[in-house]
């Protein structure tokens, strides 16, 4: 996520980078001791990135599924070519199982 | 039922998820017990309590599979 400019680092070192960074930053304001609703929030913020993260992915999966196209020409075509090719095949000598 | 209604289902789903957990943990801590948002809520301590059981519900499952999986990789090289 940050700093991808600058040095060049394997994507282990980013991450673990990133993970030291963010959980630094956490544990400074978990130390800080503000008032008795604060410490509820940032005490949760670990699972809310959890869930976030887990969000983020159904997001990205349903997004992914809804803007899939249905080819049905290409597929109809494939399927002709399919046909074809284990036809020209059995025909030469080739057993196959359907 | 086509690809496209399930994704932006799965899709509404996810958004629909993720403002709920926000406004649960961001919002309902801060604001008084008479408000009309709280009936929407469960208790807050709810909001730690379920990612906790669901992580050791996930990878529990997780686990169990790898090792259902290499115990039986084994019983097969062995037997």
């Amino acid at each position: 996520m940050l700093k991808l400019l600058g040095i060049k680092s394997s994507r282990g070192t980013r991450l673990t980078v990133n993970l030291i960074l963010l959980s630094s930053i956490w544990w400074y304001f978990f130390n800080l001791e503000l008032g008795k609703a604060y410490e509820f929030t940032i005490s949760a913020v670990p699972y809310w990135f959890l869930i976030t993260f887990g969000c983020y992915a159904l997001i990205k999966i349903g997004l992914g599924l809804s803007t899939l196209r249905d080819c049905v020409e290409e597929s109809a075509s494939l399927d002709k070519e399919i046909k074809e090719a284990k036809a020209f095949l059995s025909q030469k000598g080739l057993k196959t199982t359907n | 039922m086509s690809s496209n209604t399930v994704g932006s289902g799965i899709a509404s789903l996810g958004a629909l998820i993720f403002f709920y957990y926000s406004t649960w943990i961001f919002i309902i801590p801060f604001i008084d017990s008479s408000h009309w948002l709280h009936a929407y809520f469960l208790d807050k301590i709810w909001a730690v309590r379920i990612p906790q059981i669901l992580l050791v519900l996930g990878l529990g499952m997780i686990s169990s599979l790898l090792l259902i999986a290499t115990v039986c990789s084994k019983k097969q090289k062995t037997s």
